[in-house]
């Protein structure tokens, strides 16, 4: 009768185990943001000239990209076990892994990577110009270093002031795409302060397009 | 019993997000250029020619002559810069390399340019008196083409009047655009780039060149803008 009741007590639990949900990013609620602000135009030159001349006048800029953003910044959170009315029975301190920005809610189970194409669909104004996504996106096809998806994807660097990488892949998951920020932990952002990632958004600055843009974040926790 | 709709809750992270610009405030403004003053040069009209008379007599004469224009001036030269995303104390997030520089725009406005929205096609009646005439060098004589005018960042701006440069001794392919800013007061003169291409100096290549009014007996002062593609 013993061994009958361990075997009972096996199944139920086993049963229980599979009743979850699908593992997927959760919400990141942002607890503080600055915006800091955009490269200043530089101010004109000035050629003075009188008529019957032609004058040699050799030019030199550097122009803000007006169809992408930055993003940065620290990530905290815990991973829980609980139920349907947020009674926790255990939690984990947790450190991030990726941080996911989407404009629509992502269908995570749907994640994959995506082409060029299905960048240039959604954001066009990324499939021309100097700094087009192609010319953004340069990094070799790699895992995304995800606990959660199997997925590799290009991917771009942004700069850091000291030696920390900082890489953001573009997803697909069939409608939307998702950007996503692999943590560095205690990095060095491109400004020298101290962050966990920093990562690379598109945005529409084109035909003076100065309409915000509301990004959905999500984080993926180790 | 267990409750089956026992929930894995993965995760509730905050982020605190410092954002760069989560605002589209960065729109497509051109910049300004520092400007790198070369050489500057004049042609010189054609020289007198001579003809005898004697008394009682009629001569043909039919005369030719090349004169200088003595309102409007020409800017050429090649442009160097890149793009990048940076924030307002210009430390540098991202850049990028401008490899082809053509559809580049050079603008040389007679004034400081605030509203580049607004732009709008330049006209005789926008033009500077010296040009506004129905002289052979007026300014419907020299701009007498129209289309859009329509750069990376900016535009279409519908039925905008434009001329060709010389290249290689004839008219060519280097357009300039006359443009006026949103109140009409600051005439902008925007020279379409094609990068190293043939100028109108034998022997040398420009990346644009610029036709723009200019006094004789004065010196007339122009901003220089960089728009890059």
């Amino acid at each position: 009768m013993k061994t009958k009741t361990m075997m009972v007590a096996l199944i139920v639990t086993l049963v229980s185990m599979y009743a979850v949900y699908a593992a997927e990013p959760g919400g990141a609620t942002v607890t503080s943001s600055q915006d800091l602000g955009e490269f200043s135009a530089g101010s004109a030159g000035t050629v003075s000239i009188e008529a019957g001349n032609v004058t040699q006048a050799n030019l030199e800029a550097n122009m803000s990209t007006y169809r992408w953003s930055g993003l940065l910044g620290n990530v905290s959170g815990s991973i829980q076990l609980g139920d349907g009315s947020s009674n926790v029975l255990f939690t984990w301190t947790g450190s991030g892994r990726l941080v996911y920005a989407s404009e629509a809610s992502p269908t995570w189970g749907s994640l994959a990577d995506a082409s060029q194409a299905n960048v240039e669909g959604v954001y066009t104004h990324l499939a021309t110009g100097s700094d087009n996504y192609s010319l953004t996106f340069t990094g070799g096809s790699e895992s995304i270093g995800s606990g959660i998806f199997t997925l590799s994807s290009d991917f771009a660097t942004t700069l850091s002031s000291g030696a920390t990488t900082w890489k953001t892949y573009s997803l697909w998951d069939t409608t939307n795409v998702v950007f996503a920020g692999r943590v560095e932990s205690a990095g060095t952002s491109y400004s020298g302060t101290t962050v966990d990632y920093q990562m690379i958004i598109p945005e529409d600055g084109t035909a003076g397009d100065t309409t915000a843009t509301t990004w959905n974040l999500y984080a993926e926790l180790v | 019993m267990m409750k089956m709709n026992t929930k894995k809750q993965l995760i509730l992270a905050a982020v605190m997000a410092m954002a760069i610009s989560l605002a589209s405030i960065a729109y497509a403004d051109p910049t300004g250029g520092v400007v790198t003053v070369g050489a500057s040069e004049s042609g010189s009209g054609s020289a007198s020619g001579t003809v005898d008379t004697t008394g009682g007599n009629v001569t043909l004469v039919n005369v030719t002559g090349t004169q200088i224009t003595s309102n409007w001036a020409g800017f050429y030269g090649f442009i160097t810069g890149g793009l990048q995303l940076a924030d307002a104390s210009s430390n540098v997030f991202y850049q990028w390399t401008v490899s082809n520089l053509t559809n580049s725009v050079v603008y040389a406005a007679n004034g400081t340019i605030s509203n580049w929205a607004g732009l709008q096609a330049g006209s005789q009646a926008l033009a500077p008196a010296a040009v506004a005439t129905s002289n052979t060098d007026g300014y419907n004589n020299t701009f007498s083409s129209t289309k859009a005018f329509q750069s990376a960042g900016l535009g279409p701006i519908a039925s905008t009047p434009f001329t060709t440069t010389y290249q290689g001794g004839s008219s060519g392919s280097l357009e300039t655009y006359s443009l006026a800013d949103s109140t009409g007061d600051v005439n902008v003169w925007a020279g379409m780039a094609i990068q190293n291409t043939t100028s109108f100096k034998t022997g040398q290549q420009v990346d644009y060149q610029i036709l723009a009014p200019a006094a004789s007996s004065a010196t007339t002062t122009y901003n220089f803008y960089l728009e890059l593609p």
